[in-house]
């Protein structure tokens, strides 16, 4: 292998590193973070959405 | 602006700042191992300085764009002084650190880049620029996502 293709094979391999600490932080993270839980405007229209939903469904039965 | 970063992350600002932060850190460490070997600093066999320098100079194009756009969410939807003032109590000298650090982060870099680019006189600065930005990260990151972790 000359010394040419030697040295784009380590770039290639660093940049691929790279790449492994970019998913490997990215997972680590998204594993701490509380991402189930909706944002504060978004739950509170949920929830009222969900009890005109119910109060409708009283007044069918 | 604050609407459009909002829809942009579906309501989880915090949540998209603190993965993006998270990220670049991490590579602002790599970055830090890739110059010492550039330098000759740390000799490894399968890494030679100079695809270890030009893959530092890649990683380095990536990482400054996601700051600035860190940095443009953070300024855009939280602003300076809100960030202040809504700071809990006691966490007032954190937020100030953050924000101090947050500016200077972003002079620094912007230092290095014009030094890489026209001013290569300073070039023997470059080391001590690397290290102050990677300080400046670390602090900004401390004072903010880290504590969230």
């Amino acid at each position: 292998m000359s010394e040419r293709q030697s040295h784009a094979m380590q770039l290639i391999g660093s940049l691929v590193v790279a790449v492994i600490i970019v998913i490997v932080a990215t997972a680590l993270v998204i594993a701490r973070l509380p991402l189930d839980e909706l944002p504060q405007e978004q739950a509170e229209e949920l929830y009222e959405e969900d009890r005109s939903g119910r109060r409708g469904g009283d007044r069918d039965d | 602006m604050d609407d459009a970063i909002e829809v942009l992350t579906r309501g989880h600002v915090t949540e998209v700042k603190i993965v993006l932060t998270a990220i670049v850190v991490a590579l602002a460490l790599y970055q830090v191992l890739l110059m010492a070997v550039g330098y000759g600093k740390l000799r490894l066999t399968f890494l030679t300085p100079r695809p270890a320098s030009r893959a530092h100079r890649s990683i380095g194009d990536t990482i400054v764009p996601i700051t600035l756009l860190v940095g443009l969410m953070c300024l855009g939807y939280f602003e300076v002084e809100d960030g202040y003032e809504h700071a809990r109590p006691g966490e007032h000298g954190i937020v100030a650190l953050h924000i101090v650090a947050g500016f200077a982060l972003v002079g620094v870099i912007a230092l290095k880049i014009a030094v890489l680019r026209w001013w290569h006189s300073l070039g023997r600065f470059l080391p001590l620029l690397g290290i102050s930005v990677l300080t400046l990260f670390l602090i900004t990151w401390f004072t903010s996502s880290a504590r969230y972790l």
